[in-house]
């Protein structure tokens, strides 16, 4: 088992430490070559260490399928992912069968991490631990990690519990656009992806300023703009449509109230909004039950962020927004948020324009609206290009 | 709330766990050196983790909303700032009208229209006006000018500098009659002095002073305009590789925008218009395509109606699509009246 090698190597390089070149890979035996991830020169392609050891973890997870992996990256890279994965000793003050003795057995075996042990054939190690003195006390130890393992895993649901959740959780959040909900069937989906498509000015930011100011009477709602089009005036004005109280100062109270919930975000970079997520993820995961929870999250818009990475020489871009995709569905679905995000429109053949990010993008979105402006009137159109639920090629009106 | 839960890395975790601290309040009186002697890890490192530990305590402790997440602001907050900024007139009524009050601070205003229109001489007005002092209602700021076409005339620039200043010691007479007359110590020169002027000779000269422009506006920090006109005429000569003309361009308008919120300035870019060919006929249309067209926070585009000029809001998140006449003067932009139509009838 030759497999995953190459991170022993990491160790025994963080530990002789002045070793920093990348030349020091090849010393460890990489002859079989099935995967290769390269990060940019010198790692400056993710901002953060948070950042750069996501992306290994996720490189480290396609390879899991494959037997062989060959990882180039440059030192700094590799490093803080060497410190991210949790060393088993730190699992002594909780669990005391695994001591010293046991770690040195392990290690033995190549397995320093709990990551480690998740990768490494147990059969073998169980096998090896039979010739051992103290067999049986490695063999409890084993279990233990096992156990400790078993109860970190996400639990599996049936169809059941699915629709339940789905009951109880997954609910529309009316847009506030009569024609835009009757044609979703009651609004936007919580645990989806929605996109907005459309040329310039047709409405996009309307409709997404319209939902964050009717859903934020009840629940929190992030807004992250990308193009300066956060406009609280317009927020305040739609608002003001829908609060029907006479006197002055208790509706600038309500006002205030609802305005409170909307809470808007300035990204101008890819790696910025990567940050922003994170960070949101960590909150949501100990938000309490109680209280206003966040249901909404906009991102106004996504196009601007990716097409300046999003490049037909690398392949970088490209993964960064896959991975920018899978996270908002991954934050959508665990913490019950409704996402919306906005993309831009590209001239394709024939003049007629189509939706930005090409191809692999258009299969992360659950559902994707496409919006234009009707000349000559104040009206909008809307047309269901894509809906988990709905035909697609429905359309209609709609006024802002 | 416990150690477990900041966002430090493990190994950092188990050398806290280990040393003894379990929870937040264990950590609040120490000192950096103290804790990378006990922790036996550099001073940064500890210095992060304590950071780390306090980030999280604000967090736990502040119920406020904002606590969410670093630099989010909260819509009621944003609408209070909004409402104290001031605005750049563009000296005609009218065009402030439709513009809500001017050329809004902290946003990416693009100006596009037919050559001859005005474009440039909006952009030197825009760059003499923002110095108006704050007794006039001004933002008294500075303003950088970005030539990418060579069009920008020094001599009309100190025109219009001259009609400003006169402009304002009218209204200074007009509203301070009974006062002492409050004398204005600014002369057209110190106007064109406040004028930061770059002239740009290509794509990558331009690419190289936007990225620039940050460091230059944080020395600078009374800068609150900047105007590029126009953003459009190097990457209309020499691009073949459109994709990465667009990927050039959002990336460039990225940093505009993050200039624009950073420092709270106005950008205005000045654009060229087009042709294009859509459903069977012919319209006018900005250019740099239809990506571009979804950079820019506010587009506005000036066009002849008759003999007359006109600007119209195309896209505004905020502002409703208006249009509204103005003139082109011997001391600046004003508003359309029928003297100077006439004058241009004959």
């Amino acid at each position: 088992m030759e497999r995953f090698r190459w991170r022993h190597g990491c160790e025994e390089i963080r530990e002789k430490d002045g070793k920093k070149d990348k030349g020091e890979y090849w010393h460890w035996g990489f002859e079989f070559l099935t995967l290769c991830f390269c990060f940019g020169s010198g790692g400056q392609l993710a901002t953060t260490p948070a950042v750069k050891a996501r992306l290994l973890s996720a490189a480290l997870f396609i390879a899991g399928g494959s037997d062989h992996v060959v990882l180039v990256a440059p030192y700094e890279v590799v490093e803080p992912l060497v410190k991210y994965m949790a060393p088993l000793k730190n699992l002594e003050t909780e669990y005391p069968i695994i001591d010293p003795s046991f770690r040195k057995f392990c290690a033995s075996h190549g397995i320093f991490s709990v990551e480690d042990f998740l990768i490494h054939d147990l059969y073998m190690l169980a096998a090896f631990a039979e010739q051992d003195i103290s067999s049986e006390r490695l063999k409890e130890g084993i279990t233990q990690v096992l156990s400790i393992i078993d109860d970190m895993h996400q639990p599996w649901w049936n169809g059941m519990e699915l629709l339940e959740d789905a009951k109880r959780n997954k609910h529309v959040l009316p847009t506030g656009i009569q024609g835009i909900d009757l044609l979703l069937g009651g609004g936007i989906h919580i645990g989806q992806l929605t996109e907005l498509v459309g040329p310039s000015s047709s409405g996009k930011t309307q409709v997404c300023l319209q939902t964050a100011s009717n859903v934020a009477s009840n629940h929190m709602v992030l807004y992250i703009d990308t193009s300066n089009s956060f406009s609280p005036e317009r927020i305040a004005y739609f608002l003001g449509k829908i609060i029907d109280v006479a006197s002055a100062q208790a509706k600038n109270q309500i006002l205030q109230k609802v305005m409170s919930n909307i809470l808007c975000h300035s990204v101008f970079d890819i790696f910025a909004m990567f940050d922003v997520l994170h960070q949101l993820e960590s909150h949501l995961r100990y938000q309490d039950a109680g209280g206003c929870q966040m249901r909404l999250l906009i991102v106004d818009s996504i196009s601007l962020l990716i097409s300046p990475v999003l490049g037909s020489s690398s392949t970088q871009g490209r993964a960064l927004m896959l991975s920018a995709g899978y996270l908002l569905k991954k934050l959508a679905h665990q913490h019950n948020l409704a996402v919306l995000v906005i993309n831009h429109t590209v001239g394709g053949e024939g003049g007629c324009s189509k939706p930005a990010l090409g191809d692999s993008w258009k299969s992360i979105p659950h559902s994707r609206l496409f919006l234009s402006c009707v000349r000559g009137s104040n009206d909008y159109n809307a047309l269901i290009l894509k809906h988990p639920s709905m035909a697609s090629g429905k359309a209609a009106r709609f006024v802002i | 709330m416990e150690i477990w839960r900041l966002p430090i890395s493990a190994s950092q975790r188990g050398k806290l766990i280990s040393a003894g601290y379990t929870s937040l309040s264990s950590l609040s009186s120490l000192s950096p050196s103290d804790l990378a002697r006990e922790l036996k890890v550099s001073e940064a490192e500890a210095m992060g983790i304590l950071k780390a530990a306090s980030h999280s305590r604000g967090a736990e402790t502040s119920n406020a909303s904002c606590s969410i997440l670093d630099g989010a602001q909260s819509a009621w907050d944003m609408l209070h700032d909004e409402e104290s900024l001031i605005h750049i007139t563009t000296s005609s009524a009218d065009l402030d009208n439709i513009l809500g009050g001017g050329i809004h601070c902290k946003e990416v205003t693009e100006i596009g229209g037919v050559p001859g229109i005005g474009k440039t001489q909006l952009g030197m007005q825009i760059a003499v006006n923002v110095q108006i002092p704050h007794d006039f209602g001004g933002l008294s700021g500075k303003a950088i000018y970005i030539d990418t076409e060579g069009s920008f005339m020094v001599e009309r620039a100190f025109q219009i500098a001259e009609a400003c200043i006169e402009d304002m010691s009218e209204y200074n007479r007009f509203l301070r009659k009974d006062f002492q007359e409050c004398k204005i110590n600014m002369k057209p020169e110190d106007i064109l002095e406040n004028i930061f002027y770059f002239r740009i000779c290509s794509y990558t000269e331009q690419i190289a002073l936007i990225n620039y422009l940050d460091k230059f506006i944080s020395e600078h920090k009374d800068v609150k305009v900047v105007v590029v006109d126009s953003v459009t005429f190097h990457f209309r000569q020499d691009f073949d590789d459109m994709a990465l003309r667009t990927r050039v361009l959002s990336g460039m308008a990225l940093k505009l925008m993050n200039l624009a919120k950073k420092f709270s300035l106005a950008v205005v870019l000045l654009n060229q218009a087009t042709i294009k060919h859509t459903e069977g006929s012919f319209q006018l249309a900005l250019a740099l395509g239809d990506s571009w067209s979804h950079t820019c926070t506010n587009r506005i585009v000036l066009y002849w109606n008759g003999n007359e000029r006109y600007a119209y809001i195309d896209k505004s998140p905020s502002l409703r699509s208006a249009s509204a006449a103005y003139s082109v003067t011997a001391r600046g932009i004003r508003n359309s009246s029928s003297s100077c139509k006439r004058i241009k009838m004959m």
